[in-house]
Formats: structure tokens, sequence, C-alpha cells
């Protein structure tokens, strides 16, 4: 296609608007309403060009090019409409600074007046600076105002966390409302009322709490002005460096940018890029700089002197763990974190095996998830799958998984996929954010669930039998065991046909589940079920790990574990303990000697012997699979709270101390190195990563898409020995999450 | 009721209903649209009923109520036919004469009948009285044969007879150029060629296809829409089958605005009777076309009626109209090809159909054909809905039809096409009304209000009733058209207090101007209209009320004066200055 824009000719294919084309021409148009991941709403209409051969003016936004068209931007009469546009907007936002005389000797005063209940101009308004309308107003070239000023507003509401609402510096763009509509499908606000009196609310009135908001923040991250801002930092957002960092509060792996002032957080901003495309949640957009600087943060080393925890120097701290870990040697056990970097815990890891030559090396969450139908062997590693994949996907079923507070970013693909279409069968006994999305509701918990799964799989196998060619490995014993197994369950029978007639027309599904549906007694069996289904009907098994390096730590433990323990009775008792992974419910039995890795106050550290303060997520740098099977590396953006170490570096540290012949893992360099070495599924998928397509680690055993074998139910399984599911939201005892847990109870009323 | 599987059992059935109604004398039609009903004529039927039982003539008199006739300065009213006598503003009190006299001994009550004014002359018949004598009924005559919660009436008169012809006997792209050479245009306002419109849809890629039936109408004093859904719904429902016969559609919606319960209610009866009877839903008629409707109520919003606004409300989402293009046909509800027409304009195509395209197009004008209903309300003496050939002269419909304007006064102008319209000045009264002619002298021809105002109306004053209006209606998404309605709103009502003065008058204009060019649909393009035609013809009133603060017409509160005092503002505030000195 040929267009020629203010007389230069560009040849485009596909069907840009007028916009993209412009751009492409290095052309500026002004916009306000337009957002590049929004669908074109014209309603600003500050981009009016004109086109040749049309009587009215359009807008460059929404406007698709069409063969030979001839657009000009700029000729006087356009350039008079946006300045009279515009003027018709600042009648109804508060702008008394724009046309202000005094606008420079302000400037220099201008710290000591910021703050106030309702700006009535710039110089008051928390988005001074990077305001749209601010940068609009100097490229349209708006001198005066002509229309009198109506205030619109009523003060600022407050009636919500996090964030504060102004309407009266609305220009009712409609960002806020689209994204909340077209990205994260909340729903939550919409426009209300008409005419003169609209504006943007919520269902009735009511507080975003009460209508199914759940504060991702990406309204405030798309308003081009004041009227939405982040109240923590309402009048602190003028920032002087955004670093990079991949955040570390649930599997997802989302790439934020921290904002900094002086060396301190300000705020935090999603990143653009997979996995989050832009995209946050309500822990990565409202309460990373709470976390990092939290009063309850361990800045020194701490050791128990006459029963009482005490700040100490770091070379005192290790040598008493140093002591009472080498009178324990091969009686230790080590607890590690699936939120730690690959670097760290192989460090950590190594520590163990090599020089404590501890009596177990484990994780304190459950991997089980990216672990199927081994009981013992976790030789069977879920293949990965990527957000794109999944946003394709044309029914989903979600088992027992809130997925907008587990897994945010697969929420916002799920809700992209369901606004295109696509079905929603929830599976639980509780309330999720996506029940009001379900077509079908069954209510079965994990342990009800093994029955409804095997009664649609049976179904399909059936219906399946008479043009099932080429069928995968096991297809005959799977039918074979299917048969033997337990008769349908009535209640969730009723709703098969429907779901059957659902997969049937729709095709890819999802099967997205988390830790807590795989857990317990059934838990291999539910996953086995579920591995089958996805593979029969050529689906995406999806396994939500809610610790930001769940995949990665599986693989790493099975490296640090094969083979290289003595597991006797006796020898599974530990005299010593390291818990470098949270334990609300750590209670300490029988240790003699506990030593703590934490960076929060909390119950576990308060047991321990020896606290040894270490970093979070943000101040350290390494890698990271998220959920989906991407690594990832994380840079540092903030230096360490007060004395706060990392993890391998404490390892090394104790190493040290124990006197042993340290294995030089203390740079990240090495400690990569020497991780890749030693866990060739992270060698081969860092191999890939040097192409073009992004880093997915391998599931190990499933290269076949064959069926695997349904495991009888665990009746070993032990529900008091067994770590117990935690909290997704309990970061390390993380304070700021109760918050979050709050909101959530607000939220299910 | 039947289920028709063929044509065949159709023509069976109209010619068993026309056979029953052979013994039947004569019929006591009772018009009760909305507008009879207010007025009465419920209880006019209930008193015509008890005497006809009274009397026992129950098989030599029938009682048919109908939808509204037009003629809705008169209700309640009834019509007799076959000889077709008319009695209007009727007591119960005046049934027992009607029955007995006319009726049964056809002869005309005179005290009940119309008279010329000027000559005291009686005329009963309904083809004699002046404000029917001009028009030509080809959709409302329907109306006063129909009883729009049965069927079987429709099929009676030839309903559902060009559904026949048109799936049985033609080719989807015969009816579309069959519905072309008509040269039936949009009667929603914009007077686009409706074949052109089907053409498109029809040829636009994408299933599934969608027909909408726009019956929003919103503008101040037009019920067209209302008369004809309420009175002959059968007739919008056969042409939406025939249009999405022409498209391929197979899926339809009728969208009714929620403030006419009676529409509703009839549409909704009539849906539910077509698909009983095998004339909705699969295989038509025993075709292989099938095609469902749905009954969609408004809920109250004037930008409803601005087609893509519709579209969002019928999705169930908040009505905002988006840019254009993608024009409907292209990508419409759910993104798919969408026809969306008039309700007069799917009421004239059964016609178009049945009659032929040549009969059609020989009514009217060169470019515009066929007849258009107006609803003919104001300063003027038989106001209600006149249906007339395109071309006729304002001055016709004023006042032959119309009766003129009140005695005494005289006429000042026209205002046409609703808030979107404009005004035509006296001078224009000449003027043919077909699309051109009208779209050149200033306004539109509109869905068909026409608001005859005479002296006694400030100019100023109804564009700042407009705009108010539009003020009040702009859905708020585009900030032209928000911002600019308010601001004109309350413009022009400083000008209409007394308190405006010349820069005020400059800033009106030239905000018309940018709300005009700069706004995103119809509502806000528009919405400078009642300004700019009323500033064109009448600017000297504007005139007057910002330099000698005072209203030519004595209309604005504010500034109403007596003849032997010199302009000087009373009304409110010189009521403040009076209680200030009593205190």
């Amino acid at each position: 296609m040929r267009i020629t824009i203010d007389g230069r000719v560009l040849e485009t294919s596909g069907a840009p608007t007028i916009l993209d084309a412009a751009r492409r021409l290095g052309i500026s148009i002004p916009t306000l309403c337009e957002h590049r991941r929004l669908v074109p709403y014209a309603a600003c209409r500050i981009c009016l060009v004109e086109i040749a051969g049309r009587k009215l003016p359009a807008p460059a936004c929404a406007t698709p090019v069409e063969e030979g068209m001839e657009v000009i931007t700029n000729s006087p009469k356009i350039q008079a409409l946006r300045r009279e546009v515009l003027d018709l907007i600042l009648s109804e936002h508060p702008s008394a600074c724009l046309i202000c005389l005094e606008k420079e000797n302000c400037e220099e005063a201008k710290s000591m007046i910021r703050k106030t209940g309702e700006p009535t101009g710039c110089i008051l308004c928390p988005a001074d600076g990077r305001c749209d309308l601010q940068k609009v107003v100097t490229e349209v070239g708006l001198k005066g105002l002509s229309h009198p000023m109506t205030y619109r507003g009523s003060g600022v509401r407050r009636d919500d966390p996090f964030i504060d609402r102004d309407d009266g510096l609305c220009i009712l763009c409609g960002r806020c409302v689209r994204v909340c509509h077209e990205i994260r499908g909340a729903d939550a606000i919409a426009f209300v009322a008409r005419g003169s009196r609209v504006t943007v609310g919520t269902s009735m009135g009511k507080r975003l709490l009460d209508v199914g908001c759940l504060f991702c923040g990406a309204c405030v991250d798309v308003c081009p002005t004041g009227a939405l801002t982040e109240r923590a930092v309402r009048y602190a957002s003028k920032f002087e460096e955004q670093r990079s960092f991949i955040c570390g509060l649930c599997g997802q792996g989302c790439r934020l940018g921290l904002r900094l002032r002086g060396g301190r957080p300000v705020d935090v901003r999603p990143e653009d890029g997979s996995p989050n495309d832009g995209q946050a949640c309500v822990k990565g957009r409202f309460v990373i700089g709470d976390l990092l600087g939290h009063p309850k943060r361990f800045v020194r080393p701490m050791v128990r002197r006459a029963g009482v925890l005490v700040e100490t120097s770091w070379e005192d701290a290790l040598a008493a763990a140093g002591r009472g870990l080498a009178e324990h040697k091969g009686k230790t056990a080590v607890v590690c974190s699936a939120r730690d970097s690959c670097e760290d815990l192989w460090a950590l890891g190594r520590l163990s095996r090599d020089v404590l030559h501890a009596s177990s090396v484990r994780l304190a969450e459950d991997s089980a998830a990216y672990l199927l139908g081994c009981p013992d062997g976790a030789e069977i590693y879920a293949p990965p799958m990527t957000v794109d994949e999944l946003s394709q996907a044309r029914i989903f079923f979600i088992f027992e998984e809130s997925l907008h507070l587990t897994a945010p970013i697969f929420g916002v693909a799920v809700n992209q996929a369901l606004l295109k279409g696509a079905k929603l069968v929830l599976v639980g006994d509780g309330e999720y954010c996506l029940d009001r999305y379900a077509a079908v509701r069954v209510k079965a918990g994990p342990a009800e669930a093994g029955g409804f799964l095997t009664s649609l799989l049976r179904v399909l196998i059936n219906k399946n039998n008479s043009h099932d060619r080429g069928r995968p490995a096991g297809f005959e014993s799977l039918r074979q065991v299917l048969r033997t197994l337990p008769p349908d369950s009535p209640t969730a029978s009723v709703k098969l046909d429907r779901i059957v007639g659902f997969l049937e027309k729709r095709r890819p599904a999802a099967f997205i589940f988390g830790p807590r549906f795989v857990a317990g007694p059934w838990g291999h069996r539910n996953a086995a079920l579920l591995w089958n289904l996805a593979g029969h009907t050529g689906g995406l098994y999806v396994p939500v790990g809610w610790e930001a390096n769940a995949r990665g730590a599986v693989e790493i433990m099975a490296e640090i574990n094969r083979g290289a323990f003595p597991r006797s009775a006796e020898l599974n008792k530990p005299r010593a303990l390291i818990l470098a992974g949270p334990d609300a419910a750590f209670k300490r039995a029988g240790e003699e000697f506990v030593v703590a890795l934490d960076a929060f106050h909390g119950d576990a550290a308060a047991q321990a012997d020896v606290v040894l303060p270490r970093t979070v997520f943000a101040e350290q740098e390494g890698m990271f699979v998220n959920a989906e099977g991407r690594l990832q590396f994380s840079s540092a953006a903030v230096t360490p709270a007060g004395e706060a170490r990392l993890i391998r570096s404490i390892a090394a540290d104790l190493a040290r101390a124990l006197g042993a012949g340290v294995p030089a893992l203390e740079t990240r360099d090495a400690a990569f190195k020497d991780l890749i070495g030693a866990v060739p599924s992270l060698a081969e998928a860092i191999r890939i990563v040097r192409g073009n397509r992004p880093a997915l680690i391998a599931g190990k055993g499933f290269a076949a898409k064959g069926f695997v074998d349904i495991p009888d139910l665990d009746m070993t399984f032990d529900p008091a020995a067994a770590f117990p599911l935690r909290d997704p939201d309990d970061y390390l005892n993380f304070p700021t999450a109760l918050e979050i847990k709050s909101l959530r109870t607000a939220r299910r009323r | 009721m039947n289920r028709l599987l063929h044509p065949g059992h159709l023509e069976d059935w109209r010619k068993r209903l026309m056979d029953e109604t052979v013994l039947i004398r004569r019929t006591i039609v009772v018009t009760a649209g909305t507008c009879g009903r207010a007025s009465g004529a419920l209880e006019i039927r209930d008193a015509l009923r008890a005497e006809i039982d009274r009397l026992g003539a129950g098989d030599r008199v029938g009682l048919l109520v109908t939808g509204c006739h037009g003629f809705c300065e008169m209700e309640p009213s009834v019509v007799v036919q076959p000889e077709g006598i008319f009695y209007g503003k009727l007591k119960p009190a005046d049934a027992a004469a009607i029955v007995k006299q006319t009726a049964l001994a056809g002869k005309v009550v005179e005290k009940l009948a119309c008279k010329i004014p000027t000559t005291g002359r009686v005329v009963a018949r309904l083809e004699q009285i002046p404000f029917f004598k001009k028009q030509m009924r080809v959709l409302l005559e329907n109306n006063l044969r129909v009883d729009p919660e049965k069927i079987e009436d429709y099929i009676r008169i030839g309903g559902y007879r060009a559904l026949t012809k048109g799936l049985f006997d033609m080719t989807s792209e015969g009816v579309i150029e069959e519905v072309r050479r008509a040269g039936l245009r949009g009667r929603g306002g914009a007077g686009f060629p409706t074949a052109v419109k089907w053409g498109l849809c029809r040829k636009a890629a994408g299933h599934p296809k969608y027909i909408i039936c726009n019956a929003d109408e919103g503008d101040p004093g037009a019920y067209m829409d209302r008369s004809l859904l309420e009175g002959n719904p059968h007739a919008v429902i056969e042409g939406m089958i025939l249009g999405a016969y022409a498209m391929g559609a197979n899926e339809g919606f009728i969208y009714v605005r929620g403030e006419y319960p009676l529409a509703v209610e009839n549409v909704g009866r009539a849906i539910e009777q077509a698909r009983s009877c095998g004339l909705l839903g699969p295989a038509i008629l025993g075709s292989e076309f099938h095609f469902d409707l749905q009954l969609i109520q408004g809920a109250g919003a004037f930008v409803s009626g601005e087609e893509t606004a519709l579209m969002a409300s019928i999705e169930g989402r908040k009505a905002f109209p988006r840019q254009r293009p993608p024009y409907p046909a292209e990508s419409g509800l759910w993104g798919k090809p969408t026809n969306i027409n008039n309700v007069e304009t799917w009421a004239n195509v059964p016609l178009i159909l049945d009659r032929g395209s040549a009969w059609y197009a020989s009514i009217g004008t060169e470019k515009s054909k066929g007849t258009k209903i107006f609803s003919l309300v104001g300063r003027v003496k038989n106001t209600g809905l006149v249906e007339v050939p395109m071309g006729v002269t304002l001055r016709e419909i004023i006042e032959d039809i119309g009766g003129g304007v009140p005695e005494g006064r005289t006429l000042k102008a026209v205002q046409t096409g609703g808030p979107s319209g404009g005004c035509l000045p006296a001078a224009s009264v000449d003027l043919a009304l077909d699309y051109e002619t009208l779209a050149k002298a200033g306004s539109i021809m509109g869905s068909g209000g026409m608001i005859v105002l005479d002296d006694r109306t400030c100019m100023v004053d109804l564009a700042r009733y407009y705009l108010h209006f539009l003020e009040e209606e702009s859905c708020g998404k585009c900030a032209p058209c928000r911002v600019g309605t308010r601001l004109m709103s309350e413009l022009l009502g400083r000008m209409t207090a007394g308190t405006a003065d010349e820069a005020d008058l400059a800033r009106l204009e030239s905000l018309a101007q940018t709300v005009k060019t700069a706004s995103l649909c119809g509502l806000g393009q528009t919405a400078a209209n009642p300004i700019l035609s009323t500033l064109t013809h009448f600017r000297s009133e504007y005139e007057a009320h910002i330099r000698e603060k005072r209203c030519p017409a004595g209309v604005c509160r504010e500034l109403a004066s007596s003849p032997d005092q010199p302009a000087r503002p009373i009304g409110r505030k010189a009521l403040k200055n009076k209680e200030r000195g009593r205190s």
C-alpha cells in the first residue's frame, strides 16, 4: 500500500493506522487517549488529521490507511482545531499553571508548596513533569485558555488501598477503563453517568475492594495525568534512574523496573517484554518498596547469648555458626528456598553436600507441581510452555487456583483468551477470582477431582475409539486402567456432557493447576490424570509454581541429591539445621543448633541460635527459572539493606568458618559456571538462549508425549510429616503480605 | 396457531380469514396507540363494546382496536368502516349514538363529526377531511386495518405475501435489485440508498451476519416509529425477514427504546406469533432460509440511536459510539458484518416487493422516492402523523394538512430533523420536502420530526432547549462534544438570561464550528445545527438578546418587558430586588 503523509510517501503492508504510518515516517502527531497496548478509542480528538477527499478530519489513531490516501497532519487548520479541542479539554482540567506568568519563578519555590488536597494547577499535581497532557500542550502550542474553568472532581478519593483517585484531574481518555477490560479482564471500573457528568467509577459507586479489583495497578500505569496515583509515593514520583530486576514474589518472573532517587527506591513499574509485557500485580506494583526497606529487615547478624538474640559482627556470627555446625558435621539438615536464584541454591547445595555432608537437603516449599507421577523419583518434570501459547488456548481448565493472585500473568493471558471467546471450566471447592467467568463450575476439591478427571478421560477415550489412529504409547494400558478405576462421581458427571462438547469444538485446551491440587495422597494421581488428559486432547499442561525459581530449584535439588546421601533413619534425624527457606510453621524439635539465613524478623528466626541477614530478590543478581520454564537473569537493582549478604557469599563464609576447602562459588560467574557444568538441563537451555528463542528449560521424560501410568493413591503419605503448604504470599515472612491477605478476604466477601 | 410449512398454507389461511369476516357489515375502529390511550381510547372501546352487547349486535358490528392512525389532535377517535366515517374527541357517552346510528344504520352523527372551521360544513368521511385529504397513506393506512395483537389481521390484508414472493420467486440479489429500482433511501435521516447498504453487507466477508432495526427513536416530538411498531409490527418483521434473506443474515435484533412500553409489548408479541407460525425460526415457510429476531430494550439514552452506540448497547456495553470506518457493513455487532436500518425503512420493504418497484418509484421526486411520515407538531392546528409523498412542499403540510398556525399568529419557522436538524424560516415554506432540498436549505430530513414555530417562539430559547437536551444526552466519550455542548448550553443560557455580551456570541460561533468538525459521532457533529441554522436566519434575535437585553418573542422570562417600559430585566432579578426591599 502506498500512502502520502505531509507530502512524504510510505510503502506499507498490512493495515496500520495513520498514526502508525506517521510514526514510521518520524512524523509526530500528538495523542492523549491512544495507548499502544489498547484498541484505538478516538475520544480525545487531539490526533485529528486531514485526509484528502473527506469532509471531516479523522483521528489518526483509529483510521486505517487506505491505498493512495493523502494525509496532512499539520495544516494551519488542523493545528487550530487541535488547539481548540485542547482548550476544551483543559476547561475541565486544573490548568492554572499552564498559562501562569510566574511559571518560571515558581519552579524554584516548588518544593515548598507541592502537597495539597486538591490540585488546582500543575505545580500542585502529583503527575507534574510526567504528565502526557503537559507534553501535548507544549506540542500543540496552546498559549491561552478561552473557556471558563469547571472543576469536575470533588476531592481526592481514598476509600481504597494503594490507589488515590482524583476525578478533577481526569480527562476521560478511558485508558484505565480499557486496560482494566481489555488487558486485565477485571472490569472493576467503567464509565458511569452520561454527558458532562460522566466519570470513571465503579458499579453503584462501591469501593474498588468490593467490585473485584485486584489492585494490579495497570490503571495507574496508563493514566496520562495525575488522576490515578500510587498513594505511598504520590508526591515522590520524580526519580533519577530506573533499574531492571526480576520480581521474586511469585513464580511468574515479571521484569520490573525499580525507580530510584539517591539510590533509594521510589516506586516500581512493570517493564516491557516477555513474560509480563508491561503488566504487574498488586505485589510487584505496590509493595516492593515497602519490602526492601521494611523495619523488620535483619540488617546485622545476630547470635544467641544467654538465651537472647543479640546483634553482633559478621566475624563473630560466622565463628559461632562454624563452631556449632562443626560439631554436627554429617548430621546437619539444610532447608533451601525455591525463591532463591539458581546460583545461590547451587552454592548452598554444594556447601551442604561437599562440606557439611548434610543428612538431607530439601526445599521448604512443595515442588510437586513440576514433578509427575513419581512419588520419590522426581525424574519427570513438566515441559515448558509460554504465556503466548497460553493465551492461544480456547478452553481452560483451572484447578484449585486463584490465578490472578498466584500467577497474575497467566491470569492476564487467560483473560485475553476469555475475551476472544474461550471457555473456562473451574474445578475446586473454594472461591476463586475467576469464578464469575466460569462457563462450568465443578465443585470438587483435590480429593474428589480425581473422580471427575477419570470420568472425563474415560468419556473422551471411549469417544475417540474408532478413528484414533497412531495412538500414542500407553494408550491401551491407560484404557485398561480406566476400566478398573472406581465409577464416576454423580455430581461431576452432570456437567460432563457440556465439557466434552466444549473440548470437541475448542482446541487447544489448557490444564492449569497449582501445588494445592497435587499435594496430599491424591497428588500424584491427579497430576498423572491431568497429564494424560493434556496428552489426549493435545492441550497444554500448565503447572503453576508459586515460587520465583520453583522450576530451577527442582532441577538443582535433584542434582544435589543424586545418590549422594546415606539415608539411614538415624541420620535422617538431624542434630543441626540450616534454615535458608521460609518456614512460618517451624518448630524446633530436638535440633541442637539452628542457623537461620533470613531477611525478616519472624517466628522461625526467633528460634535460631545464629541469624545471618540475607538479601532479597531485588538486591541480588542471578538466574531464575519462572513458571513458564523460562531462564531469566536478574541484576541487582539496589544495594543490600544494612549488612545483609547474598546466600552464596554466606555459603562461602560458612565454608571458610568450617575451615574447609572452599568451592569458589562466591562470585556470580563462578557459581554460574559450576552450576551449568553440573546440571545438564540448565546447560541445554542456556545453549538455546544464545539463539533467538527464549531460553526454556526442557521437561524431562515428556519428549514422547506419551501417557503415563496412573499411580495408586499414595497411602504412605503422612500429612503430618509433609511440609505444610505455604501461602503464596508468605514471602520470607514478608509483613506486607498480611495486607494483601486482608485484601483477598475482603474481595471474597 | 397454524404452523405454516409451505407458502400454500399461508394462502389457504388468508382465504379462510377473509371468508370469516363476510357477515360483519360494519366495523368500528378504535385507534388506541399510546396517544389514543392517553386521551381515553380504552374507555371509549369499553363503552362501545358494552353498547354493542346491549343491542346484541355483535354479529353485525365489529369492533377493532388498532394502533394510531395519525390524527392525534382528535384523540380519542373512532372510524366506522367501510364508509370511513370519522368521529374525534369522543366521550364514552357518545358510544350509544355511534353504534345505533352509524354502525347499524349507516348514518352520520352530525354533532360528533368534524366541521370545516371556516364554513362550518360537516365532513364525516376520512377522505374529505383536510387532514387526511392531502396525505398519501401507504404505510399508515394499515394501522387502521390491523389489530396489532393479531397476526391474522395482518395476514388478512395481504401480510407476508411479499415474503412468499421474495423467498420463493426471487433470489437474494433479486430482492436487493428490486429495492434498488424502487429507489428506497434510509428513513433514519441520512437518506443513504438502502440497496447500496444491503449490497455492501451482502458482499462483506465474515459470518454470521446480523441485521438490526433501529427503533430507538429519541428526537423530542417525533413518534413515527412508535406508531408503526405499535400499530403494525408485522410489517417491520416482514421487512426484516426479507432484508435478512437479501443479505444472508440469520439473526436480527429490534432495538426499541424502553420508553415505548406499548411498542415493546406489541413487537414482542408479534415476534412470538411469527415464530409459532413458522414465519421466523428454522425453515421459514418450508424454505431453506432460517432467521430469527430478538427484541432488545434500550435503557433511555438518546445516543443509542447512533448506530455504533446502539450496537455497543446490544452487546451489553455502555452506549458509546465508536469511530467509523469501519462501517457496520464491514464490522458491526461483535465485529461481524451488520446492517442497521430504521423502522420506517424496514416497513417500506414489504410494500415494495408486494406492489412492485415501479409502483414505488412512481411516488416522490426524482431522487427521493416513496412516502415519508412526518410528525407534525408545534404551533399548528392539526397535530399528528402525516404521510406524504416525497416532494410536497412545507406549505402543503402546514397549511392544507395541518390547518395552518393558530388564528392571529404568523408562521415564523419550521424545525425539521430533531436536535440534529435545523430551522427553516417562514420564507422557505415553498421548499419541496426531499433529502437534497432540505440539506441545501440548511436543515435535514431527519427521521421525520417537524415542529412548526410561530411568532411566539424565541429562537434563542429554542436553541438553548436543544443544546440543553444534547448536553444531557451526549455520551461523554469525546471531548469536543462532552465539553462543547455544555459550554454552548451555558452560553445560550446566559443569552436568554440577559447576561451575555458580544464576545459570547463570537465564542458560541467558534465553539459550534469546533464541535461540528471535531466530534466523534453524528450526535456531536450535528449538535451545533440548532445554533448554526438559527444564527443564519435569525441572527437579529440573538443580537436583540445580547445588545438590547430584549426577547422579541417575549419568551425569555428574565428579559420580559412591557411595551411602555424601556427594556429592563425583570423576572428572577426583579423578584430578588423586590424581596430585598421588603426585608
